[in-house]
């Protein structure tokens, strides 16, 4: 029989009888939480998604104007320069900007925006705009931000091809690319755990038909698979739809590896003698699942889910960018980066793709905050 | 064997406490930093290996004996660091002082293996799985000498011989997987000895084994050492092992020296209160009823570690106002035997 | 199986019987999971646990003693034999071949303590919930207060505070953390608690406490233990009897100090002598170290297991496997051994000046 006294780690063999109680009597979450609040990384990128989400949510608030609205003269107009100084070199505590007048270039017939230095149009916070109603409940017409004068337009990160506040289309976009994540791994969630678990409680024929199926999934090229299935859904069909049927589409591979992980989880635990003492107490198979083997790796299962979201962000993206997701006139991130296929809109108009920005910045994140869940989701590893 | 002098290779240059020594640790202190904080897990420790011995380090989990080996070899995890001491090792004609070589650094590399070897309780982490134990053995003599294949070939057989292996000439071309538990035991050591190094560190090597496995090992290291004369650290937490092998010992607690002297003065005459604690702690192999009388309480935590004797929180001696003041200073109470305790003095200005 | 051991439920004093239990692994191979062979890992094992008594089952690793004390627990399910269990004078149940909800009450009064107590408590779970599970699985308690109450007491009785138990695991050390696992094997009151390798995870100075701690609920509680160890240093403070096993099989069986003190069975004389002592006197004693490693169960030679490693092996142990004896007179405690040569050979034990034979003999 193997002696195992001294393989324990210097932290594990800790008695923590001079630590303070608070640590002594904490939960499980509770030592998740600490221990992810010491990971700094983890927890800018928790509020850089918290800011994301919120602007998601308040959209209507957040953009300056009207996602559809669009002013011809200022097809592919470049972002402003938000100024504090003004040309005869007078500070401003109220930045403004100057606004665009548009020229023709006489050999190319390229249009040339240039800033009309005599007017000065200040910003403001909470200004008055294009009306509209918050979650289709709210009517108003004040935005977070934009130009004191409503007839003008503040041109943040430039205009799309036809005259569309590029700004305002990606706030409006961060709706459906940060939810279809969030809807889509709480169906790969739901149907990991539940056939995962299966898999793993059951065993024998069931558990090896459904590894097959797994495998096979796995095996399927997810891109060619996902743009057959998007070809299948009939154009006409309205966004909200369409939606759903992306991320189902979405899920039916991004499931396949969570019931593995379940699966592989109950079979380890199975083994804890923790596990083994509770049969032998008389606990029921159900007690053991719920109250033993669940518990034991949900906080797991989070972070997994979380490293899992980032791969639906780029999926929608994928496929809207190619033309197989959503369509206009429905917005995503996607959708907007679509606009800047062409090499030519590229080389004259490269702000069009600021929306990848976007989509890198909150898959960062996403994979920071999941990195730190995965660290912290094991509490006991050397508390 | 060629050594090349230190000088040339941009060795430290120290020199050995005394003139017979193989290995002089100075005041080694090897802290770990961590988000929770930093662990003391060698806090000054002081020894001394003359060439040919063989030293015991033993203590409880977490006293800082595997640690002190690691800083020996500066094998240390990233993060672990030497943070004050010297570690004095006699290189051929030079001495060089280990704690503050580049652990990457020429040097080490030349010294480890060929100068100083180590054996692990797991004799699987030692060989890759994928390569023979000649191929490692084999490379690991061309490393560190200048020999052709077919003579390092024939060395390599040659220790597998020597460590009891059954077949070396077969034995030389197997995987470890194919081998047992015990067989895997002499390979490593045979392995460790490939080039005849001055000192061999084993590091509860016998931990993991059966006791008829553990007592084929220690026979086989008794008799490697009286064959190839090399020093040996013995790190265990088995006091058992420690006497079976053992010429002197050295007790830790805390990352601190609590006793030290031979195996004899120390077992028979036990002075640190936790030396005697331990003595008693242990069932022994004696006819008729030995009550065993436990030491009270358990190791405190590494990052709240009490001030003074680290000791004194489970002391059945201990002296309010003297122990938990500070570090109770190393005193000799007979030739070589050293205690790290107040009962023995240290204590006239606290009181 | 052997005439000397009594058939069961005749034996008087004996809480649980063991009668010719065996438990084999198959070895499968290939997809289609063929049977390619068996690991033997106990084969033909009976004796008798005593009311009262500590007996320990002590091994190398692969001898069975974890498998044969799971298999009395049910734990395991065995291949063949029967474990009889009985409480007083009541009639004898066969545990093997009971129901899912008899055994559930029968394990109230067979409770097990595991070797890591790292692995062995959920680490989700306070310790008034960690020891007050079996209570309110078995429904013996009726309010929360109650539970606190009794949990309490579990918890001075295993000599840690009960201000504790709202704590996790893992505010405790080794030591701790197995004196939590025996409050909740004890939270039932049980007759029979089984220690696998319960104190072999520990530091010398706590297995001490966790070693004086087992022998003071004994005598407080009347509990019989199975102790189920390799150390035959601690099998020798602790158990009153001692049950040697090697290769799936009990070699030799006795009274703890007779058993030390003059071994019957050439295993038990090499195990004695390998184990290291704390003396430097007895440095340069003579040993025996025994060749090779411990048989494999999956692939058994044939005859006495032992023969290949035993220095007295004879070409009557190649062929035939040695039946457990009686060698002790009518009326004195029984001490049985599986030796052809049990009764000729003069083995050493603890203490022995100087061993028979030189080990070059072998």
């Amino acid at each position: 029989m193997t002696q195992t006294a001294d393989v324990r780690t210097v932290q594990t063999e800790a008695v923590a009888e001079q630590a303070d109680e608070r640590v002594l009597v904490a939960s499980q979450w509770q030592l998740v939480r600490w221990r992810f609040l010491q990971h700094k990384l983890a927890v800018i990128s928790l509020i850089v998604l918290g800011l994301f989400y919120s602007v998601a949510i308040f959209a209507e608030f957040v953009a300056p104007y009207d996602p559809t609205e669009f002013r011809e003269e200022l097809t592919l107009a470049p972002p402003h320069k938000i100024r504090f100084v003004d040309p005869e070199g007078n500070f401003h505590l109220r930045p403004f900007v100057h606004p665009f007048e548009k020229t023709l270039d006489e050999v190319t017939y390229a249009a040339i925006f240039i800033e009309d230095e005599t007017v000065m149009q200040p910003l403001g916070l909470f200004v008055k705009g294009d009306p509209y109603k918050l979650w289709g409940l709210f009517e108003s017409d004040i935005h977070l931000f934009g130009l004191q004068d409503p007839d003008a337009r503040l041109s943040l990160l430039g205009q799309d091809t036809v005259g569309r506040d590029l700004f305002t289309r990606i706030v409006y976009g961060s709706r459906i690319s940060l939810t279809i994540g969030l809807v889509g791994v709480a169906m790969s969630f739901f149907l990991g755990i539940l056939i995962g678990g299966l898999s793993g409680y059951l065993g024998g024929t069931v558990d090896m038909v459904i590894q097959r199926i797994i495998e096979s999934l796995r095996a399927l090229p997810t891109l060619p698979l996902w743009m057959a299935l998007s070809i299948a859904l009939p154009h006409d069909w309205p966004v909200v739809r369409t939606y759903f049927f992306i991320v189902i589409i979405l899920s039916t591979v991004g499931w396949t590896s969570i019931a593995r992980v379940v699966r592989g989880r109950f079979f380890a635990l199975r083994e804890e003698d923790f596990v083994g003492a509770a049969e032998l107490d008389g606990a029921s198979n159900l007690r053991v699942i719920f109250r033993y083997l669940l518990p034991s790796f949900m906080s797991y299962i989070i972070a997994r889910l979380t490293l899992a979201i980032p791969q639906m962000i780029l999926g929608e993206t994928a496929l809207s960018f190619i033309g197989l997701g959503l369509q206009p006139p429905a917005i995503s991130w996607g959708v907007l980066l679509n606009d800047a296929q062409a090499i030519r809109v590229l080389a004259l108009s490269p702000w069009l793709l600021l929306p990848t920005a976007f989509v890198v910045v909150s898959i960062l994140a996403f994979n920071f905050v999941g990195d730190g869940l995965r660290d912290a989701s094991d509490p006991y590893s050397h508390v | 064997m060629t050594i090349e002098s230190p000088r040339e290779t941009g060795a430290a240059v120290a020199s050995l406490p005394s003139d017979d020594l193989l290995l002089s640790v100075r005041n080694l202190r090897t802290h770990f930093f961590s988000r929770e904080g930093v662990v003391k897990a060698v806090d000054g420790v002081t020894f001394d290996v003359k060439p040919g011995e063989i030293l015991g380090i033993a203590g409880e989990s977490g006293c800082g004996k595997s640690v002190t080996s690691q800083s020996i070899l500066r094998i240390l995890p990233k993060n672990g660091k030497i943070v004050d001491g010297q570690i004095l090792f006699r290189y051929g004609d030079q001495t060089v002082d280990l704690a503050a070589e580049d652990p990457d650094g020429r040097v080490m590399r030349d010294i480890r293996g060929q100068e100083i070897a180590m054996i692990f309780q797991e004799p699987m982490t030692a060989f890759s799985p994928v390569h023979t134990i000649g191929n490692q053995i084999i490379e690991t003599i061309r490393i560190h000498q200048q020999v052709t294949k077919e003579e390092a070939h024939d060395q390599a057989v040659e220790m597998l011989r020597r460590v009891g292996m059954p077949n070396p000439a077969r034995n030389i071309d197997e995987f470890t997987f194919n081998l047992s538990g015990g067989m895997r035991q002499r390979a490593m050591v045979a392995l460790s000895l490939a080039c005849q190094p001055k000192l061999l560190i084993a590091d509860e090597p016998t931990t993991a084994v059966d006791v008829t496995i553990q007592a084929q090992m220690l026979e086989l290291l008794r008799d490697i050492q009286a064959d190839l004369g090399m020093a040996i650290i013995m790190i265990t937490h088995d006091l058992g092992v420690i006497a079976e092998l053992t010429d002197r010992v050295m007790i830790m607690y805390l990352g601190k020296e609590v006793e030290a002297g031979t195996v004899e003065n120390v077992f028979h005459r036990p002075q640190h209160p936790y030396t005697r604690g331990l003595l008693s702690s242990i069932p022994k192999m004696e006819p008729g009823r030995v009550e065993i009388e436990p030491i009270e309480g358990s190791v405190p935590s590494p990052y709240a570690m009490p001030s003074g004797c680290k000791f004194h929180t489970r002391c059945t001696e201990f002296m309010a106002g003297v122990c938990e003041k500070r570090d109770p200073p190393l005193i000799e109470v007979a030739g070589g035997h050293e205690v790290s305790c107040f009962l023995y003095g240290g204590r006239e200005d606290l009181e | 199986m052997t005439d000397a051991i009594q058939p069961a439920g005749r034996g008087d004093r004996a809480i649980i019987s063991v009668r010719n239990l065996v438990k084999y692994f198959p070895i499968e191979s290939g997809l289609l999971r063929r049977q390619v062979g068996l690991v033997k890992a106990v084969d033909d094992v009976s004796f008798d646990l005593n009311d009262g008594e500590t007996l320990a089952l002590v091994g190398e690793s692969g001898c069975g003693k974890t498998t044969t004390s799971h298999c009395i627990i049910q734990a395991q399910r065995p291949t063949a034999g029967e474990v009889h269990f009985r409480i007083g004078d009541t009639r004898p149940v066969d545990l093997t071949k009971m129901e899912k909800a008899d055994l559930k009450k029968a394990r109230r009064n067979i409770r097990m303590i595991y070797q890591d107590p790292y692995s062995s408590l959920n680490p989700r779970m306070t310790l008034l919930q960690i020891i007050g599970e079996p209570l309110k699985i078995h429904g013996q308690v009726k309010s929360q207060d109650e539970l606190r109450a009794r949990v309490s007491d579990l918890l001075r009785l295993v000599r840690l505070d009960p201000s504790t138990l709202n704590r996790y695991p893992h505010a405790f050390s080794g030591g701790q953390r197995q004196r939590i696992a025996i409050a909740r094997a004890l939270s039932l009151s049980p007759k029979v608690v089984i220690a696998d390798e319960a104190v072999s995870a520990l530091d010398v100075s706590v297995q001490a406490q966790i070693l004086n701690l087992l022998k003071e609920l004994q005598r407080e509680l009347g509990l019989t233990y199975l102790f189920v160890a390799h150390n035959l240093a601690v099998v020798k403070y602790e158990a009153d009897r001692v049950a040697v096993m090697y290769a799936g099989k009990i070699v030799e069986i006795g009274e703890t100090e007779e058993l030390y003190t003059c071994p019957k069975h050439p295993y038990t004389e090499a195990l004695i002598s390998a184990a290291p002592n704390p003396d430097p006197d007895t440095k340069n004693r003579p040993r025996i170290v025994l060749t090779g490693d411990v048989a494999d169960p999956g692939n058994l030679p044939g005859g006495c297991s032992f023969h290949p490693r035993c220095r007295y092996a004879e070409d009557l142990c190649k062929q035939e496997t040695p039946p457990l004896m009686e060698l002790s007179a009518a009326g004195e405690p029984s001490h049985q051994s599986a030796c052809h040569f049990a009764d000729r050979l003069s083995l050493a034990g603890i203490g022995a000046a100087e061993l028979t034979t030189d080990r070059d003999a072998a």
